[in-house]
């Protein structure tokens, strides 16, 4: 079985669920990503697979599309020995009118450990939390949080840029609409960076100066200050809710190009959660660049997700 | 069977009260008032039933402007027997009922049936139409038959007419007939998306927000056809007192809860379905009990709405906005602006006016009386009165409370 070096006075009195990363502490954070980083290495051997979950049931309920969400938070249930259940909104009898909690109390009757629930309503996984024994990781709840997104991209982050204390972040895009950018933003103030978001001021509403962020006019004056620039995706079904005139224009005056990336300092990161439009947020060269550390992001997805499974189920009984 | 209140403060500016003395009643209609000063006051007879009321006050009972019950299609919510108990605990002796239900109070045969019911209770029922059929805000309902059949004035059904076509001509057609009518300031459009106030707690805690300048645009569009029409209107829930800053020529209400109640609340109660109301509580209950003491918003109402569990056991956004309010709201409304002749004028004096009902208390009259006691504190908690489970201050410390009420030759106690 693998070590994992901790406090294990801190793993007994660590929280059931991973609601959010709002009102979470440096310590906890840290303890997250330094565990992460010790499951990084299970994926990297020719047998990745730990018994930590074994005999430990989790239910990937997905009540919104996913891709890499889901089969990210699978593998990491897999690669500790959990038995995996999965299922989506398409498949389930929420199609017939059931109910999110009658539901999991269907689910429930069938003593499952931890449950991974996607949901379009924000406080959907506040609400089973509440009610429920078993974990529950929120895997994104409406506009609210993504706080495995968030807790990948602090990872990649550190990774790279070392302490997160003092450095800037930007984020560009559909702020209002993002429960990535949300995370990011509690996650990353918590560990003392700054954060700054640029975006059409139908996405990037001057309320969020209240969370303490700096509020940018454009991208251009966010490029060569930051350590990190996150692109969100811009969802194209917002474009008929007046809340951009088009694509085109979009992708002029906020999506990052080779131009705006030769602004950007040499060590800045370049992020994005996925899934990306290419030539919308992101011009398709601005990829191959070598601060992109996309594909780590979702490399560190798995060992993110490992740890917070492993920690919520670990303060449980039975392990 | 005669009761003599003993000791309390009389208070009723209509008939010229505010002293401390002794109200007599005999088979439900006062027999006498006697004050403490004064003198006059015939020995206590035997086989009279007296009832300490020092520290409390002696007033008529409270007019709510607007309540929903669901005794027509909707009674697993509310019914008038569970309705008519908790407001009389609350301090209500006049329900105005809105027209909500199934079928809605849109044409006279309706009214009549909701009437009838409710004839047999103590405390006395009356009955708002809706402005449109089906409140669809489409199509004007049989406004004046339902004036016929006993309506005691319109309402829009808290949702606002989206035509101002429509609501300036019902407005029009209104006028004609004398009916005070309600109306929601919101702006259709920038309320459709929102769930909450939109602010620094709708951003923090991820909740799409509904924009201040909904009800201020719902405000100015008010009082503009009103205006053209110069029928009487009261417009309601104000959550904001900064939307009808400088506005004099406006009636508004504004609920209990919003006194004491802010967005803030969605938050420390995180998802709390039953702060999913719409429009939704500001952030600023201070300045709304400013505008209470300064008459600037002259009517407070319960906004009572009573949900069952399946309708609040789900995600915020989904559950059915609304919560309850009608055992709550005085004791509430009293913890925000602390003064007992305020809140009388806006939770009694000045609804029964608008509406045209009576509110006395003189020798001769019908008894319309509750006691508050002032000093009393008190957590509202399961189970309730009303068949609800939406009451949004479950576990607050709330100041005031009625302690007893007299309707007519019904007398009931409570918390002895």
């Amino acid at each position: 079985m693998m070590q994992v070096k901790s406090n294990e006075t801190l793993v007994e009195n660590w929280p059931k669920d991973m609601l959010g990363l709002r009102g979470k502490t440096d310590v906890q954070l840290t303890r997250i990503l330094d565990t992460a980083v010790q499951f990084r290495t299970v994926s990297k051997r020719a047998v990745k697979k730990v018994p930590t979950l074994r005999g430990r049931t989790v239910i990937m309920a997905f009540f919104e599309n996913s891709t890499r969400t889901k089969l990210s938070f699978e593998v990491a249930a897999k690669r500790l020995s959990a038995d995996v259940i999965s299922f989506s909104a398409a498949t389930s009898s929420s199609k017939k009118g059931e109910t999110l909690l009658d539901t999991a109390k269907n689910l429930d009757a069938m003593s499952p450990d931890a449950m991974v629930l996607r949901h379009s309503q924000t406080g959907a996984p506040h609400l089973l939390a509440s009610h429920f024994d078993w974990s529950v990781i929120n895997a994104g709840d409406g506009i609210n949080e993504h706080p495995s997104q968030g807790l990948l991209d602090m990872l990649t982050m550190r990774d790279h840029l070392g302490d997160l204390r003092g450095k800037r972040v930007g984020i560009v895009g559909d702020i209002r609409h993002s429960r990535v950018a949300r995370s990011n933003i509690f996650g990353l103030q918590t560990m003392g960076a700054t954060v700054c978001i640029a975006g059409p001021g139908t996405m990037c509403p001057k309320e969020y100066a209240g969370l303490g962020v700096e509020i940018a006019h454009s991208i251009d004056e966010l490029l060569d200050s930051v350590d990190a620039l996150m692109m969100l995706r811009v969802q194209r079904e917002r474009l008929g809710r007046a809340m951009l005139p088009s694509v085109e224009e979009y992708a002029s005056l906020y999506g990052l190009n080779m131009d705006r990336l030769r602004k950007c300092q040499s060590h800045c990161l370049i992020m994005h959660p996925g899934p990306i439009n290419h030539g919308v947020e992101m011009m398709p060269d601005v990829l191959d660049d070598p601060r992109s550390v996309v594909m780590e992001q979702v490399t560190n997805g798995i060992a993110i997700r490992m740890a917070l499974l492993h920690l919520a189920l670990s303060g449980q009984s039975g392990v | 069977m005669r009761h003599v209140l003993k000791g309390g403060r009389i208070y009723c500016p209509e008939d010229g009260w505010n002293t401390v003395g002794d109200v007599w009643i005999v088979d439900g209609v006062i027999e006498g008032i006697y004050t403490s000063d004064g003198d006059g006051a015939p020995s206590i007879p035997d086989s009279t039933t007296v009832v300490d009321c020092k520290g409390k006050w002696i007033v008529p009972g409270l007019v709510d402007v607007r309540t929903f019950c669901g005794e027509l299609g909707v009674q697993h919510r509310e019914t008038f027997d569970t309705l008519t108990a908790a407001a009389m605990a609350g301090g209500y002796t006049d329900l105005v009922l809105g027209p909500w239900g199934a079928p809605c109070v849109d044409n006279p045969a309706v009214v009549t049936d909701l009437l009838a019911r409710s004839a047999k209770y103590p405390i006395r029922y009356h009955a708002l139409g809706s402005l449109t059929t089906g409140l669809d805000g489409e199509e004007i309902a049989e406004l004046g038959l339902m004036q016929r059949a006993g309506i005691v004035g319109l309402c829009d059904g808290n949702r606002p007419i989206a035509s101002t076509v429509v609501l300036r001509r019902a407005l029009q057609y209104a006028e004609r007939l004398g009916l005070p009518v309600f109306l929601t300031p919101s702006d259709p459009d920038l309320r459709s998306e929102g769930v909450m106030h939109e602010g620094a707690v709708s951003t923090r805690i991820g909740l799409a927000g509904i924009p201040l300048a909904s009800e201020e645009i719902g405000v100015s569009r008010i009082r503009a056809v009103q205006r053209d029409t110069e029928v009487k209107c009261c417009t309601l829930p104000i959550g904001d007192a900064v939307t009808i800053s400088g506005m004099s020529d406006v009636v508004c209400a504004t609920t209990a809860r919003s006194l004491l109640l802010s967005d803030a609340s969605v938050e420390c109660d995180l998802y709390n379905p039953s702060l999913y109301i719409l429009p939704p509580i500001r952030s600023r209950p201070e300045g709304l009990a400013d505008a209470v003491k300064n008459n600037q918003i002259q009517i407070v109402f319960s906004d009572h709405k009573p949900l069952t569990r399946v309708e609040q056991d789900c995600e915020f956004a989904l559950s059915v906005s609304g919560a309850m309010g009608i055992e709550t709201a005085l004791s509430v409304a009293y913890t925000a602006v602390q003064d007992i002749s305020v809140l009388w004028e806006a939770m009694c004096f000045a609804p029964a006016r608008f509406l045209g009902l009576s509110k006395r208390l003189h020798v001769g009259s019908n008894v319309d009386i509750v006691l508050f006691d002032p000093s009393m504190e008190w957590s509202p908690s399961t189970p309730f009165r009303s068949k609800g489970i939406n009451e949004p201050l479950i576990g607050k410390t709330l100041l005031g409370r009625i302690c007893g009420v007299f309707i007519n030759d019904y007398v009931h106690f409570y918390y002895d």
